[in-house]
């Protein structure tokens, strides 16, 4: 692995930039190089070196993949462009996905040629995605399709959509759920960003969808086999989401790291901080190495909540630091708007700590 | 290179956490704290039985006559927690670990009961002048181990229960009785082992003293959230278990959080040690684990009695039990917002 871990950096010492250590910041937010970013790693197989080698992988095995993932935050690699389509969508094709479905879409989700929406939350259904209300009709091999989506991340500049929608109603609410592919430029979506409190990195949208036609063949698993194909697709790339957030966690931690004069109190809140990120990341690699001894892995649920949480407390800490330069530098509020926002997407704090409680702590479930 | 592989204790050290989980419940701790707390002794035999069972000997150097990992240890000390064992396991294993870190540590200091301290005070021509230590363990230890801190250096030194000079000041222990903390007096009590280390070097010396009392506070987090949980299932108010109402569940999943959090942090904490490769690194792991899992203790044992209701007020109950030794333990080697501190200036300084 140590030599794998080498010809990883000598890649990244070829294509980063020489000064990118140095000019970081800047350069964090340069959406040229992130693209190419991602098409080069892809090309060399460094995205997802968990992959066949035919599909654009290394066929490392998971803790191997792990340890370039971890070169990889170790060298702060440029961020993702469209994070989901690598994360969620590219794995629901490869496990659920036909052949012909998984020819089309697989490379260039994972190159970032193709980006992707996920079109789950709706007016009524946000935690609750088993009441969501868009439907679709299948009639001569035709789906139609008509509803809304609403916080959908990038919808305005993806190309693909997997796309819940209701395809039978009667028996659980979860049971009536199918994924479809949807094409954004297909007629009648219509796509509408919604303004955000502060300039947020990735847009946010409501999705119009109003007799969109959808092949049958772009159904992803099966008829009805939706909230399979969603429940599964939040499992994959576990890793990256916890290796990011501790990166984030330590980055927000930058100011307070490199303030000139401390004052005791803020000097014991960045030593909260300090454990909020390394037991992020101790807690990510013991979940990791329960999961490649077959061992159960409980505290894997606790990942996001914690994760979320320890950005939010880093954010604040660097604001409160800041003091009155907070009113010159406008990154610090926005960064403190932007983690408010870490505990509400992906599944709010209230929602982690039921699924704690329900699944890992065996308590009851119950309405209250 | 640390192997991180080892934050899934292996089969050995679950084998080791089984055994010692079943010993160290058969000892019965919660029975020992009770009886502690009317003030009644502990009997001996425990001390014998640890002693022939060999966990004394778990995560000593081999050549010391030891065996066992630094992270058999660590899942040890959180089953002693976990149990509540009234056993001196924990003075013994801050001693002889501070020892071995300050290179002082003979094999026969381990065979006996040890008493742990950290006190401001110092050691002249090899004699001891501390006004006033509290000294976990010290009503029965043999010997003692003190870390003193004087105004320009540290010590680490090992002084002979019966050696001159030295004088019980206050036998009584208020909160958790049943892991006595008597106050003692050392007025040039004569040290039979003694090391001079540079204050900028003790952070780094108690390193392995503070992840030992983390995994026995977050044993003793872990076993107050075990109780609660098994609480909340089985008391019913409005028709149904407790533990069905949300309000009960967020308390209980933060619980857990908070003890995840301190065990991946003792665990990371204690292989790092083991690496040693950058000497700052481990000792701040050692610093932010110890106060974790101090913070967690106190919280947790909280939380049980809170979710205990009338009854967590009551003798009869274990939530006081959990409070007591999680409050005794939390601050016996510095508050967590000191430890924080010296966690977050020592990241300051590698940040430079």
């Amino acid at each position: 692995m140590t030599d794998l871990g080498a010809v990883f950096d000598a890649f990244l010492d070829d294509f980063l930039p020489a000064d990118y250590v140095e000019n970081y910041q800047r350069y964090r937010g340069d959406a040229e190089l992130r693209k190419a970013y991602q098409a080069a790693a892809f090309d060399e197989g460094w995205l997802i070196p968990e992959w066949g080698r035919d599909e654009g992988g290394r066929d490392l095995n998971g803790a191997d993949a792990l340890a370039v993932k971890l070169v990889g935050a170790r060298r702060r690699v440029p961020r993702l462009m469209n994070i989901q389509g690598v994360g969620v969508a590219a794995p629901a094709i490869r496990a659920f996905g036909t052949a012909a479905q998984r020819d089309r879409l697989l490379r260039p989700a994972a190159r970032g040629d193709e980006w992707w929406a996920l079109g789950m939350s709706e007016p009524g259904a946000g935690s609750d995605l088993a009441s969501l209300r868009t439907t679709a009709t299948l009639t001569d091999g035709v789906f139609t399709v008509n509803g809304q989506k609403i916080w959908t991340t990038q919808g305005d500049e993806a190309r693909w959509c997997t796309l819940y929608v209701r395809t039978a109603t009667g028996g659980k609410p979860h049971h009536g759920i199918s994924c479809l592919i949807l094409d954004m430029r297909s007629p009648g979506v219509v796509v509408r960003p919604i303004r955000t409190a502060g300039p947020a990195v990735e847009s946010f949208c409501e999705v119009f969808l109003d007799d969109v036609k959808v092949p049958q063949d772009a159904l992803l698993g099966e008829l009805n086999g939706g909230w399979t194909v969603a429940m599964s697709s939040l499992e994959h790339e576990r890793d990256m989401i916890w290796i990011n957030t501790w990166l984030e966690t330590n980055r927000a931690m930058g100011p307070a790291l490199r303030a000139p004069d401390l004052a005791q109190h803020q000097l014991v809140k960045l030593g909260r901080a300090l454990a909020d990120a390394e037991s992020v990341r101790l807690t990510g690699l013991r979940t990791a190495a329960q999961r490649f001894a077959d061992l159960p892995s409980p505290a894997a649920s606790i990942l996001k909540l914690l994760g979320s949480e320890s950005v939010q407390r880093a954010a604040l800490l660097s604001l409160e630091v800041a003091g009155e330069k907070a009113f010159d530098d406008p990154a610090l509020f926005d960064e403190r708007l932007d983690s408010l926002g870490a505990t509400i997407y992906g599944g709010t704090s209230e929602v982690q700590r039921n699924i704690i409680a329900e699944r890992t702590l065996g308590l009851p479930k119950g309405r209250l | 290179m640390v192997d991180w592989s080892l934050l899934a204790p292996d089969e050995d050290a679950r084998a080791l956490a089984e055994t010692a989980c079943a010993q160290f419940r058969s000892l019965n701790g919660p029975a020992d704290m009770r009886a502690a707390i009317d003030g009644a002794a502990l009997a001996p035999d425990g001390w014998a039985t640890l002693s022939k069972g060999g966990y004394l000997d778990i995560g000593v150097p081999e050549a010391v006559g030891g065996l066992g990992r630094t992270i058999d240890l660590v899942v040890m000390l959180e089953e002693a927690g976990r149990s509540l064992l009234a056993v001196p396991l924990l003075p013994a294993v801050l001693a002889s670990q501070t020892q071995i870190a300050a290179g002082v540590h003979r094999e026969d200091y381990r065979r006996s009961p040890a008493g742990f301290s950290t006190a401001e005070g110092v050691v002249e021509d090899g004699r001891c002048f501390v006004e006033r230590a509290h000294v976990l363990g010290g009503l029965d230890a043999a010997t003692f181990t003190l870390v003193v801190q004087g105004p320009d250096r540290a010590w680490i030194s090992v002084v002979d229960r019966d050696a001159d000079g030295v004088e019980v000041l206050e036998r009584a222990t208020v909160i958790d009785p049943s892991r006595p903390v008597p106050a003692l007096r050392f007025q040039g009590a004569a040290a039979v082992e003694s090391r001079a280390i540079a204050l900028d070097d003790l952070e780094r010396i108690m390193a392995s003293a503070r992840v030992c009392l983390a995994a026995d506070l977050v044993g003793t987090a872990a076993g107050a959230l075990d109780a609660a949980i098994e609480h909340v299932l089985q008391r019913q108010q409005f028709g149904q278990a407790i533990g069905a109402f949300q309000a009960v569940k967020h308390q209980l999943a933060d619980a857990y959080v908070s003890v995840e959090k301190a065990r991946s942090l003792t665990l990371g904490a204690a292989l790092r040690l083991v690496a040693g490769a950058l000497d700052d690194v481990p000792t701040r792991d050692c610093l932010l684990a110890n106060a974790v899992a101090a913070e967690a203790a106190v919280q947790v044992a909280a939380r049980f009695t809170q979710l205990m209701g009338a009854m967590g007020v009551t003798f009869e109950a274990d939530c006081h039990l959990f409070l007591r030794r999680a409050h005794q333990s939390a601050g016996l080697l510095g508050t967590p917002d000191d430890l924080f501190m010296a966690a977050a200036r020592i990241e300051r300084r590698e940040a430079r």
